[in-house]
């Protein structure tokens, strides 16, 4: 039985008059990978935006690791390891793929002026040895060779990828992917599934927005289900599939 | 005609500095600084005003600069953080606030009747034309700016600003507190065109509120815009470009039935007409990177 | 003091004429436009030119200023802003191009009449005195037509079908364009009504102090305090917010000199914007 890394409480959040996410609470443990399902408009990505800061609560605990962080920006939970991909990505097109992937690791020396100027050396090693992690990290998402390119230049699936590439670059404790394989080819995103289980083996976390269902099966260990801004079940993704409530909102209405 | 060339790069080159700290701004962070004149008048105003009150003039000009990037501080606390149009809707009420205020504390100022008899760098140990010797101070300190903003601007901090500029939602996703990145480069476009106000007040002799209107600020955008925004080097060739349609335009005056007001006004209606075709048709400008900065996403 | 809260409603009910053609611009095309106070000028000419020019009465300059400036609202739609929509351009590169287009349109006004002030051609008439207070001809009529416009767009939003149609695509336009709204039919008339009104604006300006290149200038920023005070896109609250902003700068003459009133509508945008950035009421986006 592993620590609690993330404990979402209640958490509520509305538009206009429309509750979005309407009390939803879950509990995800240190290196596992949960999957977040539910029909479109379930709330899963306003879900993902409160956990992550992008947008404020209206009420509920969000706590990281035992510490509340809900009350925080977005970069400081990044900064304690919590980061996030983008629905729509957010891949900084007018900077090449390099560039996007350099701007990952965190507490860069070269970030802060005073350096650049007074340690210069130590800047460059470290501009050095980022460039090399990040050329092991494209390396496996097959990016490398576009590396130069700017992003804006990459397949909207080779965005997604590049997204999560880049998240990898500040280490983190905690990735909250959305919906990293849409537009992905089957033989990555087959790829993907098994780094994404290894990462999980050295120490990550995960929870993952999808829609494939098989994709989203194989890969999680737990699946959440999510419907009208409330979290509805939880369990083993072979059993929560084929729940009727489950079936009912991605063959039925949904 | 070569002291008239030399006249007229002074001004080139006072507007290419303070043009390269809005650049660092807007084109490097995607700040819409509508008020970068207001920080040129406090460069220059108290580079002025303490000199005439007895201080040296390197200490003048330094709490000149420093001020201005002081104040660039103050106005970035309260909107920094607000979104990119209120930014320059705020930017230009300081900046104006900034020119009233000029123009009104005639105790302080002399409001609009202005300043001069202040000293100029080394004014009495120069044995040659001055001008020449200001033509050195003003380009050897635009090449020092030149290369620090290079260099500040293709390492790991000026990444970050670029990310910040091309959606901020990133950086702070990864961790970086984007808000203080945004003030840095104020602070620093401010304080480099406080320097430019300095070098202002040393060229014309005479500073008075009328020489920090808006247009001045919209002069450096469109300086920056022709360039190619994060372009440095497009910017002093910008610079380049404005000046000598300016003097240009100014020669052809005497074929021109026009009256001079008349030129005057057509001067900048050619300049908005450049503003806008730019940025509807070309608007990565004469040297930008057409991938770099095309619109849209 | 009361004549200063007259003075702040004339003036407050200028802004709020101009402010409600900027708010819906920026509600519905999502930039703020900074053009749009060297409109309230260009009316102020064009009914010069009418009046004095060509002898027409000042009521008939009025309204062909206002079908006038309308005309150039859609006019610029269709050679700028509609094409810029077409390419997704994103908010700076529409405001630098506002700004190109104030740029133009002052000097363009420099140009042709030069930089002196002038006044309608009217008979000079007393002003009404009461309760120690002048209100000057003007003013009254300044501030009967202001509100009486009002009351036009109130009807006009509320009634009609081309209102009721601004109003839906100032809450959401991808909804309304699902609907069956013509969207790009809609924005035009939206410029007409938004240039139309600034160009009104500009005459009772002018009427009420002088008419000069500059003095659109002047009123940019308690127009934008206004729209922000509002809440952008809200047509009610630029008018409520026009009025406070009118009623703020002239009151702070209690307390300041008279050269910084804008400094008050400045104070008090930041304000807004700290507080609380929607506005006071309802607007479109935050």
């Amino acid at each position: 039985m592993g620590q609690d890394i993330l404990k979402v409480q209640d958490v509520k959040k509305h538009f206009g008059g429309v509750m979005a996410v309407d009390g939803a609470s879950f509990t995800i443990e240190e290196q596992t990978i949960r999957g977040l399902i539910g029909a479109n408009g379930a709330g899963k990505t306003t879900l993902f935006n409160l956990i992550t800061g992008y947008y404020k609560l209206d009420s509920g605990e969000i706590f990281f690791k035992d510490e509340r962080v809900d009350q925080l920006p977005t970069f400081k939970k990044a900064r304690k390891g919590m980061v996030r991909t983008f629905q729509l990505t957010k891949a900084l097109s007018r900077m090449t793929v390099l560039d996007n992937m350099l701007l990952g690791p965190k507490m860069q020396s070269g970030e802060r002026i005073r350096n650049i100027f007074i340690r210069p050396k130590k800047v460059a090693a470290e501009e050095a040895k980022a460039v090399e992690k990040a050329v092991e990290i494209l390396d496996f998402f097959d990016l490398t060779h576009m590396k130069d390119d700017y992003a804006g230049a990459l397949s909207g699936g080779q965005k997604r990828l590049l997204e999560m590439a880049r998240a990898l670059m500040t280490d983190p404790k905690m990735l909250l992917l959305d919906e990293p394989f849409a537009g992905v080819n089957p033989t990555l995103a087959r790829k993907l599934v098994g780094r994404i289980k290894e990462l999980k083996e050295r120490g990550m976390t995960f929870l993952i927005i999808e829609h494939d269902m098989p994709l989203i099966t194989e890969v999680s260990d737990t699946l959440s289900f999510m419907n009208q801004g409330k979290i509805i079940l939880e369990g083993a993704p072979e059993d929560v599939k084929r729940d009727p409530r489950v079936l009912d909102a991605y063959l039925g209405g949904g | 005609m070569i002291d008239y060339l030399v006249a007229i790069s002074l001004i080139v080159g006072i507007y290419a500095i303070f043009s390269i700290g809005l650049n660092l701004e807007w084109g490097f962070t995607g700040l819409i600084n509508f008020g970068h004149v207001g920080f040129l008048a406090i460069g220059a105003y108290t580079t002025v005003l303490m000199n005439l009150s007895g201080w040296p003039l390197w200490i003048s000009m330094i709490t000149g600069v420093v001020l201005a990037g002081f104040f660039g501080l103050l106005i970035g606390i309260p909107t920094l953080r607000l979104r990119e149009d209120y930014l320059a809707i705020v930017t230009i009420g300081f900046s104006e606030i900034v020119r009233l205020f000029l123009l009104n504390e005639e105790w302080l100022t002399r409001g609009p009747m202005g300043l001069f008899g202040y000293e100029r760098p080394f004014e009495s140990i120069v044995p040659f034309d001055y001008n020449y010797f200001l033509f050195i101070l003003i380009f050897g300190s635009l090449l020092v700016i030149y290369l620090l903003v290079e260099k500040l601007v293709h390492s790991p901090w000026g990444r970050v600003l670029k990310s910040i500029r091309e959606d901020e939602d990133v950086p702070a996703a990864l961790g970086k507190d984007v808000f203080r990145y945004k003030l840095q480069a104020l602070m620093i476009g401010s304080a480099i065109a406080g320097l430019a106000g300095a070098f202002l007040a040393f060229n014309i002799q005479y500073i008075n509120p009328r020489n920090f209107i808006p247009m001045e600020t919209f002069y450096a955008w469109i300086i920056v815009v022709l360039g190619g925004s994060a372009r440095n080097k497009g910017t002093i060739i910008g610079a380049i470009l404005v000046q000598s349609f300016y003097s240009g335009s100014r020669y052809l005056q005497d074929f021109i039935p026009l009256a001079s007001h008349q030129m005057a006004a057509l001067r900048v209606i050619i300049i908005g007409l450049l503003l806008v075709l730019l940025m509807m048709y070309k608007p990565q400008g004469l040297l930008g990177k057409k991938e770099e900065l095309t619109l849209g996403q | 003091m009361l004549q200063l809260i007259v003075n702040g409603i004339v003036v407050g009910s200028i802004i709020a004429l101009a402010a409600i053609g900027l708010t819906m611009v920026y509600g519905v095309l999502n930039f703020a436009n900074f053009s749009h106070a060297d409109f309230l000028a260009l009316g102020a000419y064009i009914a010069f030119v009418l009046n004095t020019v060509l002898g027409i009465n000042i009521l008939l300059s009025f309204f062909i200023a206002i079908a006038i400036s309308g005309a150039l609202g859609v006019l610029l739609d269709f050679l700028i802003w509609k094409p810029m929509r077409k390419k997704n351009a994103d908010l700076v590169s529409l405001i630098i191009i506002s700004i190109g287009l104030a740029l133009i349109v002052r000097n363009g006004i420099i140009f042709i009449w030069g930089g002196s002030t002038r006044n309608f051609d009217l008979p000079v008439q007393k002003g009404i005195e009461m309760l120690g207070v002048t209100v000057t001809h003007n003013q009254f009529i300044g501030i009967g037509t202001a509100i009486l416009f009002m009351v036009l767009v109130h009807y006009f939003l509320k009634r009609t079908k081309m209102g009721k149609a601004m109003r839906a695509i100032s809450d959401d336009i991808n909804l309304a364009r699902v609907s069956g709204i013509d969207v790009d039919k809609v924005i035009m008339w939206m410029w007409f009504l938004g240039i139309g009104l600034a160009g009104a604006a500009g005459v009772l300006y002018g009427l009420e102090t002088t008419i000069r290149p500059n003095m659109g200038w002047f009123l940019i920023l308690p127009m934008f305090a206004a729209v922000i005070l509002g809440g952008i896109g809200n047509p009610y609250g630029a008018m409520v917010g026009g009025m406070v902003i009118g009623l703020s700068q002239e009151l702070s003459m209690l307390i300041l000199p008279s050269e910084y009133k804008m400094g008050v509508s400045l104070a008090i945008m930041i304000l807004v914007l700290l507080v609380k950035p929607e506005g006071l009421f309802k607007g479109t986006k935050a």
